[in-house]
């Protein structure tokens, strides 16, 4: 025999467990705003590579290379982006902050870049076409292309220090501009970012 | 109010064990037949339909990792390195996130059993999961891609010897696959460190699992030496072992007009677990009732193959064993078998103590109570099985080119198995060439034998 008490419990029981099923089941979806920061893992994510961006964006603009090359030069630099190593603990993308990096700088207008090297093959592929197939007054030369003077290299490196299930992650961004003409290193920018994570030692 | 509580209680108990039973008594079943069709579809060299038998099975929620680990060694058997890498990357996720123990498993796996607890990967398939990962970034020819899990692997091998007991989880594999990642990129003094902890770990594991120091490891750490100028380690090495080793930069890294072959050979599949199950009838005369007690084993499943011979450009080389895989599952669950033994005991106790309470209150749940307990009772058999039995290894230096790999394998006697031929096998300079090759066939085992 059951008695009220148990009837009521097994009600509550039943209600909340309903409830729990229902809440699961509705997929929430929250819009953000891209500036917004949310660290979920405490790996690298889009508000770091943001973060380093502007930051070398800022950097790279306001160093004196700049300056100099235009007293001498009288036109715009123009650069292209070379290696950039990632020799972190992790899969880091680093197209992405370097897509930002150089949207911002290209829309300064005060440096140029250069396509990379696969983007350049695939150019002249499409010159070699425009070659046979293009009419003549549309048709692109081959052998003027824009060489770039100086060249972005740079690593991603990482120092964990970890003890249990807490962690300190330090990462450093360096990025060296150097001269295509004598090898000269005409900029340099870094940018470090430190995290302490401390990972649940408790799951439901 | 308590005594009705409990009996609400052993009935919301004895429904959740019924359900357990339909669904362990299925899946229990169906786990072991996977693991056999899935070592014959391997046997037969058809990885692609191993993938698709083990898509079809059903996946418990506390098994996901288990299918990630299998996934990806499948896809990865199948060369499919990119999938792969996803499956791992998966495991891996799923693995950080169960890393925190959780109250209500640990709870219910002493009611049920040990299934209610979520499978989050033993030590050793935390490290062969990054091995695996970056053996596939070799494959796909992303050696950065390959050092970050080299980096990874560091971390969590000195993450997990914080909490181990006796047991160095370091196997030596993982470090020197690291150190020839490292080598391959030029990074010499950490390529060193890698190879000489690998060389700790091979000497420290050699009483338990029986692995020697490979050859190639020895050459690895004389060149390397001689190079960073380490006179003092440089002697000690010579003097220990008994290689001869040309001078000039390892072959296959920068400077190095020479690539290197590196052929890794998957023999064989790992043990899988099953189950030792005991009933006795219940001490107290009084109670007509069962006890169930419930333990794994694990099946050993012999690698037909022992070592392999290549032939490439009318050089010869023998592989070597660098990991013994079988010989680690087993010393892990002997440590395990205490804590596995302690808690099925005090899972007999607690259901005991509730068919009491049930029975009091009715019989008749008490006797009902009793049947689910039994029927409930069942040992943990997850494992990651589909790695294998043991991994070789071959290094050649080879003048950069087009080559065919004739592949002899020998059995234990030294008869050759089988002959397999791979073609077009691009060797490049200062760059090494990773190739993860696999033969699962295993031996016939006498029934019962284990």
């Amino acid at each position: 025999m059951m008695t009220r008490q148990a009837k009521y419990l097994w009600a509550a029981l039943a209600g909340s467990l309903l409830l729990a099923v229902m809440g699961g089941c509705a997929t929430h979806v929250e819009r953000m705003q891209v500036s917004e920061v949310k660290d979920l893992s405490g790996a690298w994510n889009d508000t770091d590579s943001r973060q380093v961006s502007q930051e070398m964006v800022g950097d790279v603009l306001s160093a004196p290379w700049l300056a100099n090359y235009k007293r001498s030069h009288r036109a715009p630099p123009s650069v292209i982006v070379g290696d950039i190593r990632n020799l972190s603990h992790e899969h880091i993308n680093t197209e992405t902050f370097i897509a930002d990096i150089q949207r911002e700088v290209i829309n300064s207008g005060k440096v140029e870049f250069v396509a990379s090297k696969e983007q350049r093959q695939e150019i002249r592929e499409e010159r070699k076409d425009q070659d046979i197939n293009a009419r003549e007054d549309t048709r692109k030369a081959m052998g003027r292309e824009l060489g770039a003077d100086f060249m972005l290299k740079g690593t991603i490196n990482t120092i964990i220090d970890a003890s249990g299930r807490t962690q300190v992650r330090f990462y450093q961004v360096d990025l060296t501009l150097i001269s295509l003409v004598d090898n000269r290193v005409v900029w340099v920018g870094q940018k470090k970012i430190k995290k302490l994570v401390e990972n649940s030692k408790l799951r439901f | 109010m308590p005594v009705s509580f409990i009996s609400a209680f052993a009935r919301r108990v004895s429904v959740l064990m019924a359900a357990a039973v339909c669904i362990s008594m299925v899946a229990g079943c169906a786990s072991r037949q996977t693991v056999l069709l899935i070592q014959r579809d391997l046997t037969d060299r058809e990885p692609q339909q191993a993938l698709q038998r083990l898509e079809k099975t059903p996946v418990r929620n506390t098994d996901k990792v288990l299918y990630r680990l299998n996934e990806g060694m499948l896809l990865h058997l199948a060369g499919r390195w990119a999938d792969s890498n996803a499956a791992f990357e998966a495991a891996q996720r799923l693995m950080e996130q169960l890393a925190a123990l959780s109250i209500r498993e640990q709870g219910t796996s002493l009611l049920v059993n040990d299934y209610t607890r979520s499978y989050e990967g033993e030590p050793y398939d935390k490290v062969m999961l990054h091995v695996y990962k970056a053996l596939n970034y070799l494959a796909l020819q992303q050696p950065f891609d390959a050092r970050v899990e080299a980096l990874q692997l560091d971390l969590q091998l000195r993450s997990l010897a914080e909490d181990a007991g006796d047991r160095d989880p370091d196997l030596g594999f993982g470090r020197y696959l690291s150190g020839m990642i490292y080598e391959e990129l030029g990074e010499w003094s950490d390529a060193m460190i890698a190879y000489r902890k690998a060389y700790e770990a091979y000497q420290n594991h050699r009483k338990d699992y029986g692995v020697a120091v490979p050859d190639a490891l020895k050459k690895d750490l004389i060149r390397l030496a001689r190079k960073e100028g380490l006179r003092d380690e440089l002697e000690k090495y010579q003097k220990e072992f008994a290689v001869t080793v040309d001078a000039g930069p390892p072959p296959g890294s920068p400077g190095s007009d020479h690539g290197e072959l590196v052929w890794v050979f998957n023999d064989g599949l790992a043990p899988y677990k099953r189950e030792h199950s005991v009933f006795l009838a219940d001490p107290d005369p009084n109670k007509n009732r069962l006890i169930r007690v419930s333990l794994p084993y694990l099946q050993r499943r012999p690698p037909q193959v022992a070592e392999a011979r290549l032939s490439v450009a009318g050089k010869t080389v023998t592989t070597q064993v660098v990991e013994d895989i079988s010989a680690v599952a087993f010393a892990d669950l002997e440590d395990r078998m205490p804590a596995i033994t302690a808690r099925s005991l005090a899972r007999v106790i607690a259901k005991k103590k509730m068919e009491d309470n049930a029975g009091r209150d009715n019989p008749l749940a008490g006797a009902l109570l009793n049947v689910a307990a039994v029927l409930t009772e069942e040992a943990d058999t997850r494992s990651w099985n589909t790695l294998p039995n043991n991994i070789q290894l071959a290094r050649l230096p080879l003048a950069p080119g087009r080559y065919s790999l004739e592949i002899e394998l020998l059995d234990a006697g030294g008869r050759v198995v089988t002959t397999q031929t791979l073609s077009d096998i691009v060797i490049r300079p200062e760059r090494k060439t990773f190739i993860s090759y696999y033969w699962s066939a295993t031996l016939p085992t006498p029934l019962g034998a284990h």
